[in-house]
């Protein structure tokens, strides 16, 4: 690859950004692979990779379809038998596929929105705190003003006044739900990550190489992306790890209280908050979200945990 | 101190008025009637027009807000648009419910965590520290409605012990029935436990490190002793803070235990009034819920000030 690169000078510049964060995840996950509770969560993530991302070619039903026996009555709140290895809910529908479809649309909601809150946390963070002075100021007193709230409330609040007027173009119609909640997690994640990139940048402003370019007379864009970002991508990994884990719960508590993916679309959250009313007669229906949501929390969280232990960092713990 | 206490309080209060100008001013922008919203299908003309009236809906819009801001000034929060009820009328029980719900939690949790805690700490990386920590590390991972259904399932749906639902009849007060409080509180207490604990456990195990303990335990003090006279409140200085932000924080775990087990606090409430948009109720909840989290940050940071003088609050 690396010779092709050459050939075009223009194309290695701007696939640079890309090889970094590249580089990040590889070294993520060397890290936190050199300890017990990482090599744990690691496979645990895979796990629900997998199974998000090829699980529907081997889901045996459709996940919104009403199954039904030869008679034509619905097969609901069958109990988990050959034919349905997890069950069915109370519409007749296969919780095996629906928690398998339902991995999808977590996974990759809470990972882009993660995404979109580091990404607008460290443009925030290290603007703020390059710049110092009023711009600073002014910048953390409204990130503390958007700290003041729990986050669950800030994300109901964002996810309420936005819900109720959808965008009728054509492209980002479907997908609505999804990019409103990937939205809100990544404002609610905003302000954290902003001050722990704005901490960042006030310790490396001052270092040599920071100075040196400034005194070269290189613009303030040159200085903060070239100089100061790439000696903060390794914060940048652990903080979106555990940011990772902060979405997966919020998204699927959303989705619990009913404001996440709409339904039939399969959902954990959602899942569970229907579940309630089966408990006595089909426990299996909670079970299996309920088992999928928290191994999926626990395996992020073992990864990061690695990556603390590997590196000897202590455990700190802010929702 | 008392000027930072006086800036910190001022920044509140204009956190505060901006966030309430903020619901305001989205719930304003938001398309749809409001009074179309409340009526349904009982909407005519007629009635509409009656309810913009009686909600004063016709008023421009900055007339209403400052009519709210001097009224919410003096107490009186406006009613709700669902109900009708005064809301300084309503709100003060549930306020009440989620208080009890959240103290009993913190009755529960907080103890347990510290002598959890401090137990793994003693003797890091043991089977007990490595079985404590496990623990916690699951309740942390666990969102508060997968440990609620799942202790629903096993205490009351398999064995029978507690009532499924804390749903409370009028007149009755949760004390009245502690029993529908042990699922909330137990759930709420789970989280707690765990990140109260993992601090309690980190503070322990620096304690432990430094020359006056080494001394204490070379000097052939017995381990008790060591540990109630030196380590105890010494590691317990960061603890009380972490407590005192749990609380607020605690408030989001709130919206969501309420709403597994249909405990009529204000985090029910605030769901309701979303999905009802009842924007008087909304706002309200959404204020109270940001002052007690901006007070109990606050007060986390006041009391590690006064309990470790090396920190200065500017």
């Amino acid at each position: 690859m690396a010779p092709k690169l050459h050939t075009n000078p223009n194309l290695s510049k701007h696939l640079k950004p890309l090889v970094w964060v590249i580089n990040v995840i590889k070294e993520l996950l060397k890290t936190s692979w050199r300890t017990t509770s990482g090599r744990i969560g690691l496979t645990i993530i895979l796990i629900h990779i997998v199974l998000a991302t090829v699980g529907h070619l081997f889901a045996p039903y459709s996940p919104t379809a009403l199954n039904s026996n030869k008679a034509g009555d619905l097969i609901s709140l069958s109990s988990p038998s050959w034919n349905f290895l997890l069950g069915t809910d109370q519409l007749g529908r296969d919780v095996l596929s629906r928690v398998m479809s339902g991995a999808r649309s977590l996974i990759l909601v809470s990972t882009c929105g993660t995404a979109l809150g580091i990404a607008l946390g460290s443009l925030v963070g290290m603007g703020s705190g390059y710049k110092g002075g009023r711009t600073d100021e002014l910048f953390m007193r409204l990130m503390d003003g958007l700290m003041s709230f729990p986050s669950l409330l800030l994300a109901l609040l964002i996810l309420t006044t936005l819900a109720s007027r959808p965008i009728d173009l054509p492209l980002i119609k479907p997908i609505w739900d999804e990019l409103l909640i990937i939205f809100t997690i990544g404002f609610v994640n905003m302000p954290r990550v902003g001050r722990v990139m704005r901490s960042v940048t006030l310790s490396l402003k001052e270092m040599e190489f920071v100075q040196s370019a400034r005194l070269r007379g290189e613009p303030t864009y040159y200085i903060i992306f070239r100089e100061i970002l790439p000696n903060t991508m390794t914060v940048v990994g652990v903080e979106a790890s555990v940011r990772l884990s902060y979405a997966i719960l919020l998204v699927s508590s959303l989705g619990f209280l009913g404001l996440g993916v709409q339904p039939p679309s399969p959902d954990w959250g959602l899942m569970i908050a229907q579940s309630r009313h089966y408990l006595v007669s089909a426990p299996w229906i909670a079970l299996s979200p309920a088992a999928a949501v928290a191994s999926l929390i626990i395996g992020v969280n073992l990864f990061t945990e690695g990556i603390r232990q590997a590196r000897g960092l202590p455990q700190e713990d802010k929702p | 101190m008392a000027k930072f206490l006086i800036k910190r309080i001022g920044l509140i209060g204009i956190t505060l008025l901006v966030v309430s100008l903020a619901i305001f001013t989205i719930t304003e922008i938001l398309p749809g009637d409001v009074a179309a919203v409340i009526l349904k299908q009982e909407a005519t003309e007629e009635t509409l027009a009656q309810l913009r009236e009686e909600l004063q809906l016709n008023r421009p819009a900055h007339v209403r807000y400052l009519d709210w801001v001097g009224s919410a000034l003096t107490g009186d929060l406006g009613a709700s648009y669902v109900t009708r009820e005064q809301i300084s009328d309503v709100l003060p029980r549930r306020i009440k419910h989620s208080l009890t719900l959240a103290l009993f939690a913190l009755i529960f949790g907080i103890p347990l965590a510290i002598i959890a805690g401090v137990f793994a700490g003693i003797r890091p990386d043991s089977l007990g520290d490595r079985l404590v920590s496990t623990i916690s590390l699951v309740g942390i991972s666990l969102p508060e409605f997968v440990t609620g259904v799942l202790l629903m399932l096993l205490l009351s749906s398999t064995f029978h012990l507690l009532p499924p639902s804390s749903i409370m009849f009028p007149g009755e007060t949760p004390l009245s029935r502690p029993l529908i409080l042990v699922m909330p509180a137990l759930t709420l207490t789970g989280v707690l436990f765990a990140y109260v604990m993992r601090m309690t456990r980190a503070n322990v195990m620096d304690v432990m490190q430094t020359h006056y303990t080494r001394t204490a335990i070379l000097k052939g003090l017995p381990l008790r002793i060591v540990l109630f006279r030196h380590v105890i409140p010494n590691a317990m200085l960061p603890t009380i803070t972490i407590i005192a932000q749990n609380f607020g924080w605690m408030l989001g775990g709130l919206i969501i235990v309420e709403n597994v087990f249909a405990y009529p606090g204000i985090g029910q409430m605030l769901l309701f009034s979303i999905t009802k948009r009842d924007v008087p109720m909304l706002e309200a909840i959404s204020l109270l819920i940001a002052t007690t989290y901006a007070l109990s940050n606050l007060v986390a940071d006041i009391s590690y000030a006064i309990l470790n003088p090396r920190i200065r609050l500017t």
